[in-house]
Parts: structure tokens; C-alpha cells; sequence
């Protein structure tokens, strides 16, 4: 009989039995639990009068999976009702094993799914299934960022007409723009309101996913304002980005267009802080 | 008797849970205290931490964690021990609690409340580890006994023995779960009363109670609906030992209305004030084993 294994040699033990993929079976007999301890489950756990060892090690094995699935599921609710409960489990099952929790927080948990997602060449609607969970991360992220400061329309009217030129406007924290593949925001609003999902096609879409009054909002951009708002958000100075643009999208971007977009933004509170000069 | 640290006996406490944030801010019930559950506010700056100071600001509120893994042989997280010692201090929080287990090694967090071995070496370990995160949020934490559905064949201290000497040595508190006493003795088959009765009466600081799910051959802590009789009964016997102390109740899945877990807790009232019932506390496992094969 093996000597009694020292804590730190336990807890390896049982983590890998948890995370190790396979049947219980196949998790015990697995190369990473056997290092650990090479006895059988019954010389690390008693049995009960109702279960035995493996058993009783199986009912912590059997919660993982539909703990993290709970997690990934708070965060990726239209990706899940999209995949269907069957394909959605296998896939976080797989996610997991590549990207185990290494927070305190489940919250970071689902960081790495549309990359995942994107690296598994065996998934129907790879690029698609992709967009949508980005989609959904971007949302996940806009609701628990740091909340900012909100620079009001009276704030931008004090600002002297020969102060924007060379302004730099700074976007609030919860403020994401993304540009996907694939109409992705329709499927969101299609489970939002009940509805059936629409055809998967392709179609560019650009979106500021944003947050008013810790309330998460879309925006569907076109691809001028998306770029600048793009170059303004990475700190461009207001003058350059809108010559920048009106160049690359000559004759299809004017005042109008800007001042409109601005106002917009502006109104939508995208905007925490404005430095000049 | 009161805990060696004074904290006061807050009443009835119940968690503070998302499906319950408009109910509050729109009728501000009379809730004696909330209990926060730590890392659901640590990394966030949204409407939750928005409702957290709101609801800081208008109840006493107790901070507790699941994530702390005080048992684990990974070194001690810090940047979690930060923002947990920044939470307390946002919240006022009246004190801080986790759990006699571990969440993970090499680096993983699995997010489980993982069993310890009663070991000798299980003990210096988390001794040690409870008083140097007692130094560092420069206040005492209370530990809660986890419920567990396994039992290591080298342990060599009962779960209540490794308790009190572990609440001894690092001069900490308990968080006494009622429930989880009641859903360990059921799995492996120890006298609930026993249990309680080993917990020196000045360390515990709270009580917890839950609903549970009994599988038949084993219970499983999911927190999911009323608390049986035999637990209320429990809950009793551990009003004769300890006297008054804040009582929570944690209702997390399948959460029904305000009032309906409002009123849960409040019903533990009922059970510190009535003359103790000779009734047995263990429940009929033969029974239940039956009922269910039959499909009753």
C-alpha cells in the first residue's frame, strides 16, 4: 500500500481526477491523476455506506463541467441558444480543457472563447460562431467596466470654435467598436425579443457597444464613423482624424455627415472628457 | 453566549443577489443585514458595484467569499487579497468570511469548495495562513465549515476536532453552516449534533442556512430551495449551544421573490425562541432511498 501523500500531492490528485477529460473511468486511470497517486481511489477515499470512492470523487468531477457551463453561459447566452444545450456543453467542455479558470473570478473565464472558437477548424459557422461570441464578450466586458465621467452636450458648447482643431476627445471606459463579419447584433436582438434566429450570412457590421446609466446599448456604425471614431477613441487629434477620414472616403464623407455622427456620439455619452489646446 | 470579539448579533441576514436589485432599490425593505458575496463585486465597475454602495450605505453588510482557497498549497493570492481588504473597506463590511477548503493548485481554480485532509499538516498549513491574512486585513475572518462528499482515507482528525484547533491556533472565527453540518453528517454518516457541540461557543460569529438536494445516496449543497425540517430542527439545537447569533440565509439557484427568501430567514425566529423538540435529526436515508426508486 502507497504511504500517505503529503497536502500539496492530494490536491494535485483530485484537481487533475476534476479537470482531466474522459469518463470517470478514464479521468482515474489517466496519466496525470496516476503520478499524483498511484493506489486505487480507495486508498485516497473512504467509501460511504451509499457510494463508493470513485463514486464519491465523481460527484465533485461531475460539478465542474456544469459550473463552468453555468459561468460561459451567463456571458454567451445567444451563442448557447444559437449552438443548442448538446453542442454548446461539448464546445465549453473542450474551451475549459484548453483554458482552465486562472482567476479568483469566473468572471474572466469566458475571456478566450472567441479566440478559441476561431482555432477550432471542426466547428460549422466557425467565423460566424466567432463574431457572435466576440459580440457577446463586448458586452460581458461594457457591463463591469469602470464607470467614467460623462462629458455633457453644455460641456462641448463651451468649448471656443478655434479649440476643436486641435482637441482630443478621451472615450468613457465601458466602450467597445467592433467590426465583425457577419450581422451579428441581429441574432442578439432576435433572442432578445424571442424571435428565431435569422439566416447566418455574411455582411460586414460595425458596432460601438457602449454603456448609458449601467445600461449596455449597441450602435450600428458606418465604416467612416466607425474609423473615426476609432482613431479618435485611440487619442487622435480631432482635426487630423477628420482629415484623415475625409480623405480615405473621398467624396463620401462631408460636414454633414461629421457633425451629424458627432452629435450622435455626443449624445449617446460615448465621450468622458475633452482636452484642448 | 457573545463571540470573544464583540461583533453584534445582526439578526436575519439574507445574500445580496442580482434577480433582487430592483425589489430593493425601489421599496428599500427592512432586511436586518446583507451578506456580499466578495468576488461577485471585485472586478467590476457596473450597475452591481452601483447597487453594492447603495446598499452598503443603507444596511450592515458582511463580505463573503468563495476564492480565498485557504487550504490550497498555491502561495496566497494577493491581488485577490487586495481588492477583498479595498471591498471591505467600500462596504463597511462587519466582517469577512470563507471557507475551510481549497479552490485549486498549479495555478487553476477549478471553483469549487474542495475538501481538506484533517491532517496535522492540513492544520500548520492553514494556521498559518489564516494569521497572515488576518495581519494583512488587519481584522479577524471567520472560517465556514464547507459541506463535503468525500472523506480522505489519511485523515486523521474528525471535521469539528480540525475546527475548533484550527479557529484556536489562528485565533479566528467560525461561520458555523448549519445546513452544511446537517449535509456532511448525511454523507458520511456522523451525528450532526456531535458536530456542533464540539464548536467552541466563543469563535462562532455566524450562522448560515440553505436548502439542499438530496440525491438519495448522498446530499449536494445547492442552495436551491426551503431548508428541510431536520435543518430548522438543527438550527434549534444550535440556538441552545451558541445563543444569538446573525443568521443568514443563502438561496442561489432557482431564486424565487424577495419576500419568499426574506421570509425564509425570518422563520429562523421561530427556532431560537421555541422550546427544543426531542425530535431525531438524522433523516431517514432508508426512506428516502425507497421513495426515490419508486418514483414517489
Amino acid at each position: 500500500m502507497p504511504t500517505n501523500p503529503d497536502l500539496a500531492r492530494t490536491q494535485r490528485w483530485l484537481q487533475n481526477f476534476i479537470v482531466e477529460p474522459g469518463t470517470d473511468e478514464q479521468a482515474l486511470a489517466s496519466e496525470s491523476v496516476k503520478n499524483e497517486y498511484a493506489g486505487d481511489v480507495s486508498q485516497m477515499v473512504v467509501p460511504s455506506r451509499t457510494l463508493t470512492s470513485a463514486e464519491r470523487v465523481g460527484v465533485y468531477r461531475g460539478m465542474y463541467l456544469l459550473r463552468m457551463e453555468e459561468a460561459l453561459t451567463t456571458d454567451y447566452p445567444v451563442l448557447k441558444s444559437f449552438l443548442g444545450d448538446e453542442v454548446f456543453f461539448e464546445l465549453i467542455s473542450r474551451y475549459v480543457e484548453r483554458y482552465p479558470s486562472r482567476s479568483h473570478s469566473l468572471n474572466f473565464l469566458g475571456r478566450s472563447l472567441p479566440k478559441f472558437i476561431g482555432e477550432s477548424t471542426d466547428l460549422a459557422d466557425r467565423e460566424f460562431l466567432r463574431d457572435l461570441a466576440a459580440f457577446e464578450l463586448a458586452i460581458a466586458e461594457v457591463f463591469d467596466e469602470e464607470q467614467t465621467p460623462v462629458l455633457s452636450p453644455e460641456e462641448i458648447a463651451k468649448v471656443p470654435e478655434q479649440a476643436w482643431e486641435t482637441a482630443r476627445l478621451q472615450p468613457i471606459a465601458a466602450l467597445r467598436l467592433c467590426k465583425f463579419d457577419y450581422s451579428v447584433s441581429m441574432f442578439k436582438e432576435a433572442y432578445r425579443d424571442d424571435e428565431g434566429f435569422p439566416e447566418v450570412l455574411p455582411g460586414n457590421q460595425w458596432l460601438a457597444i457602449h454603456r448609458r446609466d449601467y445600461r449596455v446599448y449597441w450602435t450600428t456604425l458606418d465604416e467612416p464613423g466607425y474609423d473615426l471614431l476609432g482613431l479618435l477613441a485611440k487619442g487622435g487629434v480631432l482635426g487630423e482624424a477628420i482629415e484623415s477620414i475625409c480623405l480615405k472616403y473621398e467624396g463620401q464623407v462631408g460636414d454633414v455627415e461629421i457633425f451629424t455622427w458627432f452629435q450622435d456620439w455626443v449624445s449617446q455619452g460615448l465621450f468622458q472628457s475633452l482636452e484642448t489646446g | 453566549m457573545a463571540n470573544r470579539w464583540h461583533l453584534p448579533d445582526l439578526g436575519y441576514g439574507i445574500g445580496l443577489r442580482t434577480t433582487h436589485f430592483p425589489h430593493i432599490l425601489k421599496h428599500h425593505p427592512p432586511v436586518d443585514w446583507f451578506e456580499i458575496l466578495s468576488e461577485n463585486y471585485m472586478d467590476t465597475g457596473g450597475r452591481p458595484l452601483y447597487v453594492l454602495d447603495k446598499v452598503a450605505a443603507e444596511y450592515p453588510t458582511v463580505l463573503h467569499g468563495v476564492s480565498m482557497s485557504i487550504g490550497s498549497t498555491d502561495p496566497l493570492n494577493w491581488n485577490y487579497l487586495k481588492k477583498l481588504k479595498a471591498l471591505a473597506k467600500r462596504t463597511n463590511a462587519r466582517w469577512i468570511s470563507d471557507h475551510l477548503c481549497w479552490t485549486g493548485v498549479s495555478g487553476l481554480n477549478v471553483h469549487d469548495l474542495l475538501p481538506m485532509p484533517y491532517t496535522d499538516e492540513s492544520l500548520k498549513h492553514v494556521v498559518g495562513r489564516i494569521k497572515t491574512i488576518q495581519d494583512f486585513l488587519e481584522q479577524p475572518i471567520a472560517m465556514e465549515n464547507a459541506s463535503t462528499y468525500l472523506e480522505y482515507a489519511h485523515s486523521n482528525w474528525t471535521e469539528w476536532d480540525f475546527l475548533k484547533a484550527m479557529a484556536e491556533e489562528a485565533d479566528c472565527g467560525l461561520l458555523l453552516d448549519v445546513n452544511n453540518v446537517y449535509v456532511s453528517a448525511f454523507n458520511h454518516d456522523f451525528d450532526p449534533k456531535v458536530y456542533i457541540d464540539a464548536i467552541p461557543e466563543d469563535r462562532v460569529v455566524q450562522h448560515h442556512l440553505a436548502g439542499h438536494t438530496n440525491k438519495g445516496t448522498h446530499i449536494i449543497d445547492t442552495h436551491n430551495d426551503h431548508v428541510i425540517d431536520q435543518v430548522w430542527e438543527l438550527y434549534r439545537h444550535t440556538y441552545q449551544r451558541f445563543g444569538s447569533v446573525p443568521t443568514l440565509l443563502e438561496w442561489d439557484a432557482d431564486i424565487p421573490s424577495f419576500e419568499t427568501v426574506h421570509g425564509e430567514a425570518l422563520k429562523a425566529a421561530a427556532y431560537r425562541t421555541s422550546p427544543v423538540e426531542e425530535e431525531p435529526v438524522e433523516e431517514d436515508r432508508g426512506a428516502v432511498v425507497e421513495a426515490l426508486t419508486h418514483g414517489d
